[in-house]
């Protein structure tokens, strides 16, 4: 009696525990599934902000007397941010993508829709300032 | 191998072609400030000894930002052929020009009496390299002008120093010439030719089919020069020459800064009180076209108008 009762008890606890546990890991993947796929985007932010920086700094520290070599600066912070920007575009979308296609296969089609979904988000969000541009200008 | 599913190609394709677009935006309208910003200057081809007048070459500071400009000082001829410097006009070049801008009018104005200065605004001529403010920081060199004159090394100390101080500026140079009257007392008289009321006004013309680079541009310049075009707005301060008085001309077919910009200037600048404001539409003219299209009625009316505003004590004509 005492153990059909307490397998019961313990099946219950088990099931409630793995119930927790895998909500917990639906958890989890959510905030796993934005970090990844929000990437794209928020480290173009950041590699924006730093390239922002260091144009406040050069303008800061180089008088506009020096305006040529202030140019040559900017032009240089420019281009090297934007190759940094897109190497951590590529980067990040090729691995948001891998990392999809695994979520796939391991029959995670949830996890998978909603990276796909997140990225379209992130995509209209890129395209969206030049379609701005087309009428507010 | 698994096959990759046919939604994952679409979303690919589509963030990559949002990337490309996006990133080709960015360096495009980069490109643009920077360009417009570092526009090789206009070499100076003609001197005022080219149409047989005295002149000296001058060099002063902007005010403010202590960048290095030079100019002429050429003196005006009076009837009996002595120089004078007492009526002095600064005369203030167009965008992507420079001094020798609208030489053949100065020589008529310095042989009616006016004396001229005029000079290379920053990023012009000879003057030094800086970024363009469409007016707005061209007005610290016609603030340095007014130094010069008041303060500055005269070229030709046995002609004192100018009684009176008015100033011409053309187009962009017309904005600067706004924004410096409006602080600067000194500047007793101004005409203005084609200039715009906001800069806003002037944007969508100047792009042309462009046009969708204006907000990145926008935010390219006040990333890297800390200006925000839409903040230049000379038709604000012009209330604030008054009562000193303004002329403000335009040609009828300007396409560039069309009239209704000075029919701006006019109402805001003749709401102030005491305002002496005169206008002049220019038939037929396009942009900064009027002083060639009507030239003798043009000088004649800036050297009625300096002659009427500028007052001076008479035995020094």
């Amino acid at each position: 009696m005492k153990r059909l009762q307490s397998e019961p008890e313990n099946n219950t606890s088990n099931s409630t525990g793995s119930f927790t546990r895998a909500e917990n890991e639906d958890r989890i993947s959510i905030w796993y599934i934005l970090l990844l796929t929000l990437a794209p985007l928020y480290l173009l932010v950041l590699v924006g902000a730093i390239v922002f920086v260091l144009i406040l700094l050069d303008r800061h520290f180089i008088s506009l007397t020096n305006f040529v070599l202030q140019q040559y600066i900017f032009i240089a912070i420019m281009i090297m941010g934007m190759a940094v920007a897109i190497i951590v575009y590529t980067l990040s979308i090729n691995h948001a993508f891998r990392k999809i296609g695994m979520w796939r296969q391991n029959s995670h089609a949830k996890q998978a829709n909603l990276g796909l979904l997140v990225l379209a988000i992130v995509a209209s969000i890129m395209i969206l300032p030049i379609i701005l541009a087309l009428f507010i200008h | 191998m698994a096959r990759i599913p046919r939604s994952h190609r679409i979303m690919k394709g589509f963030l990559i072609i949002s990337g490309i677009l996006a990133f080709l935006y960015v360096s495009a309208s980069l490109t643009i400030v920077i360009i417009i910003n570092n526009l090789p200057p206009k070499p100076i081809t003609t001197t005022p000894s080219s149409f047989g007048l005295n002149y000296r070459n001058v060099t002063f500071l902007s005010r403010e930002d202590h960048l290095l400009l030079r100019g002429w000082l050429i003196p005006g001829i009076l009837p009996n052929g002595r120089l004078t410097v007492a009526r002095t006009i600064i005369q203030v070049h167009g965008e992507d020009n420079n001094r020798a801008m609208v030489l053949d009018i100065d020589a008529s104005l310095v042989r009616q009496g006016l004396a001229i200065l005029v000079f290379d605004s920053r990023g012009s001529g000879e003057s030094a390299a800086a970024p363009k403010g469409g007016g707005y920081f061209e007005q610290r060199d016609v603030l340095g002008a007014v130094d010069f004159l008041r303060s500055g090394p005269m070229p030709y100390p046995e002609l004192g120093r100018p009684q009176a101080i008015g100033g011409w500026g053309i187009s962009v140079g017309g904005d600067a010439l706004i924004y410096a009257a409006a602080q600067e007392p000194a500047i007793q008289a101004i005409v203005v030719d084609s200039a715009y009321a906001t800069m806003a006004e002037y944007m969508e013309p100047a792009f042309g089919k462009f046009f969708i680079f204006i907000p990145g541009a926008r935010y390219s310049e006040m990333m890297l020069y800390g200006l925000d075009y839409t903040d230049i707005r000379p038709v604000d301060v012009i209330a604030r020459i008054a009562p000193r008085p303004v002329f403000l001309i335009q040609g009828a077919a300007d396409i560039s800064i069309v009239p209704s910009n000075m029919t701006q200037l006019a109402a805001t600048a003749e709401s102030a009180p005491d305002a002496h404001v005169q206008t002049w539409l220019v038939p037929n003219s396009n942009h900064i076209q009027a002083y060639h299209r009507v030239e003798n009625t043009y000088v004649d009316r800036l050297v009625t108008f300096f002659n009427t505003e500028l007052n001076i004590k008479s035995d020094s004509v």
